[in-house]
């Protein structure tokens, strides 16, 4: 019986030297900060968005790379603003941003909506940001599957436990302190 | 001790080194209905053989980032979304057990009503609470459907229901395909404990422990046909090492069985050219949208730990509304709001007090799933002025529960709304209805693109499952659902997968004849 993870090697992508800048202009702007924190995490979020992208299918990897030209040259050609994204100043262009975001027009603010959810999420899962916030997901992962190692090994124990699942309706609903009686709970539930 | 992982035996092209397999039953698919069919047909005594189309992950998989997981387990890396008036995002999982892997757990059977009118209205008069509790019963034992332990529900899911509990409205305890979840709140991006009983834990280690295999990144293209009847497919495999899909492996089988969901069903069948003389093949599309609905309280909520949903509010049913808690790790979180740059950095400090969940309806009018240019799969589906009304009350009512649990501000998916605080900012809600191209929508639950009905103009499959027009060839999943139903759709789908496994079994001699 084989059950060792499987994954598809892909070639990592790369963003080219006029997409690039655009992309980290576009992460420069939309990355959290804080007045004691500006983290140092735009390399590391365009690698990760470099990750995720050479995944994507071809006609996602076409949308994005023109939603990056869009916000790069739109300005200008719609003679709103002569200058391109990259060449704003960062309150310009967080002023231009936010000018996708508060469109009445649908495909502006799907635009922004996309990119929002491309580096947020990426940002938001960097050690650093998560250490900040005091989130550290790994961490918290780690502390929950401990407690159901625990919860395991103590449902094995009790030899009139049978070894697979009850049935729905079949019994009580437990506590995980019933179980844990004699061994001790690594950490609380319900967050206190 | 570590978290034992399933038994799978798992099978890729370079170990396979065959290009031609016999065998009774191929199923194309290992999710919800896949799994389901194929484990009740080995248990049967039937040589089984799955073709997935995704790779194989084991619990430590998912202890990562959340893109790195969304980009690799999700049909097209999660971009998936459907055209029409207001995309819908929506996803999919491609991995060995489907979107069960990346799903929230909910257990619940196919309401009475429901399938009363599946009875009227399209001549599935075998498919009755009472013929089907024994199936409901099975199904939960073997994926352990049951209520979550006490004290891991988390507080997102407790506040919710401290607001209904004020207002008198009615909530369930969830039933859940988990042991010991211990509320990491990652169901969406895969059980990094292991405590999640998605199909790769069940089901699929049936399917081994009768004799069953599965080959992984296998891509089923071709349904062979001869003489009217179904006799094996044909598959691509992917190449691990290089990304590419250059081998072929063709299965010869007495009976094929398509469980590749709601999209990709009749997305194979229109490619094949076959089943559809009815025209229903990815018509009758419909997807119980949703929408969020956030509360920002004076108590730390701290949304990552809990289960991802412990409860639902089940007032507003016969209506078609259904509200519900729904937690999310951080990064998730991160995209609740339209904010960015240092206000979003302010947003997420506050985060910690942040309830989040959702308002999900029974659709109105159906979409459609169909081939476009060049083979270019579209998937269209149009929310109706008659869906949004229910989401403005939905979200009304849930605002309304939040406010009774005291938060302070309540935040909705409508663009232009402002925080909802008091009964005012609701009442304007209706003076004032947000419009469908301002509203962010989101689904999870796809289904009805394959209907069952007793007659074959109406519906692609009968009432066993089997394709009108080819026999031996049969769809368990999402797509056969002839209606909406109202709640959580796993249950069903591994029900009816169930029902169709035991005619299969019940009638093998006529198959086999007709396959011989
Ligand atoms: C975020 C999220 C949360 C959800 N939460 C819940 C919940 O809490 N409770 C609930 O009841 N439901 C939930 N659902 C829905 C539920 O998981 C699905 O409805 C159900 O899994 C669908 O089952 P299925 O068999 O139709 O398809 P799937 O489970 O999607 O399985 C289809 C499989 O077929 C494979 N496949 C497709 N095409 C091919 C091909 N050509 N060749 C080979 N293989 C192929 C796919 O890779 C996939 O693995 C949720 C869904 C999502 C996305
Ligand atoms: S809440 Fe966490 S432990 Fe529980 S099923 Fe979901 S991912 Fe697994």
């Amino acid at each position: 019986m084989n059950t060792t993870s499987q994954s598809v090697k892909t070639a990592q992508y790369r963003f080219g030297r006029f997409t690039r800048p655009i992309v980290l202009a576009v992460i420069g702007t939309m990355k959290p900060r804080w007045n004691d924190f500006d983290p140092p995490i735009d390399e590391e979020v365009c690698a990760h968005i470099e990750r995720d992208f050479s995944r994507f299918p071809l006609r996602a990897k076409i949308m994005i790379l023109l939603m990056f030209h869009v916000i790069q040259w739109g300005g200008p050609l719609a003679r709103r603003a002569p200058v391109p994204f990259t060449w704003l100043s960062p309150d310009a262009r967080a002023d231009r941003l936010r000018g996708l975001r508060n469109s009445k027009r649908q495909l502006p603010h799907l635009i922004f909506k996309a990119l929002k959810t491309m580096v947020l999420i990426v940002c938001y899962s960097r050690p650093s940001v998560e250490q900040y916030l005091g989130l550290v997901r790994s961490d918290w992962q780690m502390s929950r599957l401990r407690l159901r190692e625990q919860l395991l090994a103590v449902d094995r124990k009790r030899a009139k436990l049978p070894p697979t699942p009850l049935p729905l309706g079949a019994a009580d609903t437990v506590h995980p302190d019933d179980i844990l009686q004699d061994e001790p709970v690594l950490l609380p539930y319900n967050g206190e | 001790m570590a978290i034992p992982e399933p038994s799978l035996r798992i099978v890729t092209f370079p170990e396979l080194g065959q290009t031609q397999i016999d065998t009774d039953v191929v199923v194309v698919g290992s999710g919800a209905g896949g799994a389901a069919v194929a484990a009740e047909l080995a248990e049967g005594g039937l040589k089984v053989l799955v073709l997935e189309e995704g790779p194989y992950f084991t619990t430590q998989d998912f202890r990562t980032d959340v893109t790195n997981v969304i980009t690799r387990t999700m049909r097209d890396a999660g971009t998936t979304i459907t055209i029409g008036r207001s995309p819908v995002q929506y996803l999919e999982g491609r991995c060995v057990g489907g979107t069960t892997v990346i799903n929230g757990g909910m257990c619940w059977r196919t309401p009475d009503k429901v399938l009363k009118r599946w009875g009227m209205e399209h001549g599935l008069t075998r498919l009755t609470s009472k013929s089907l509790q024994p199936l409901f019963e099975r199904v939960e034992q073997r994926i352990s459907a049951r209520e979550q332990d006490v004290g891991t529900e988390g507080k997102n899911s407790l506040v919710f229901q401290r607001g209904c509990e004020k207002l008198g409205y009615k909530t369930v305890r969830n039933i859940r395909n988990q042991v010991h979840c211990v509320g990491s709140n990652d169901c969406v991006t895969g059980c990094p404990t292991g405590a999640k009983q998605s199909t790769a834990h069940t089901y699929l280690t049936i399917l081994c422990r009768y004799g069953g295999s599965i080959v992984t990144s296998a891509k089923v293209e071709k349904i062979r046909v001869e003489g009217g009847k179904a006799t094996g497919v044909v598959a691509r495999i992917q190449n691990l090492e290089t990304g590419q899909w250059d081998k072929t492996l063709a299965v010869s089988a007495k009976i094929v069985v398509l469980s590749c969901g709601a999209t990709q069903t009749p997305l194979l069948l229109l490619r094949n050219r076959i089943g559809n003389r009815s025209r229903q093949v990815g018509r009758n599309f419909t997807i119980h949208p949703n929408i969020k609905i956030s509360a920002m309280f004076d108590e730390p909520i701290d949304t990552m730990r809990g289960a991802h949903q412990a409860f639902q509010c089940r007032e507003f049913q016969d209506e078609g509304i259904l509200i519900a808690p729904g937690g999310v790790s951080p990064p998730l979180m991160s995209v609740a709001t339209d904010l960015f740059g240092a206000e979003h950095g302010d947003f997420m400090l506050k985060q910690r007090y942040l309830a989040t969940g959702g308002v999900l309806v029974d659709d109105f009018a159906a979409g459609r799933v169909s081939l476009g240019p060049f083979g270019i799969p579209l998937v269209r589906y149009d929310i109706t002025n008659a869906d949004q009304h229910k989401f403005i009350r939905g979200a009304a009512l849930a605002a309304e529960i939040y406010l009774a649990a005291g938060a302070r501000e309540v935040y909705t998916a409508f663009g232009g709304v402002g925080p909802i605080r008091n009964g005012d900012d609701i009442r304007r809600l209706f003076l004032y209805p947000p419009k469908i191209e301002h509203t962010e929508y989101f689904t999870a639950h796809l289904m009805g693109t394959c209907r069952m009905d007793r007659d074959p103009t109406r519906g692609v499959v009968d009432e066993s499952g089997q394709s009108h027009d080819i026999r031996n060839l049969f769809v368990a999943d999402a797509s056969i659902l002839p209606t909406p139903i109202g709640v959580n759709p796993q249950e069903t789908i591994m029900a009816l997968a169930t029902h169709i496994a035991g005619d299969v079994l019940n009638n093998w001699k006529t198959y086999r004849q007709v396959a011989a």
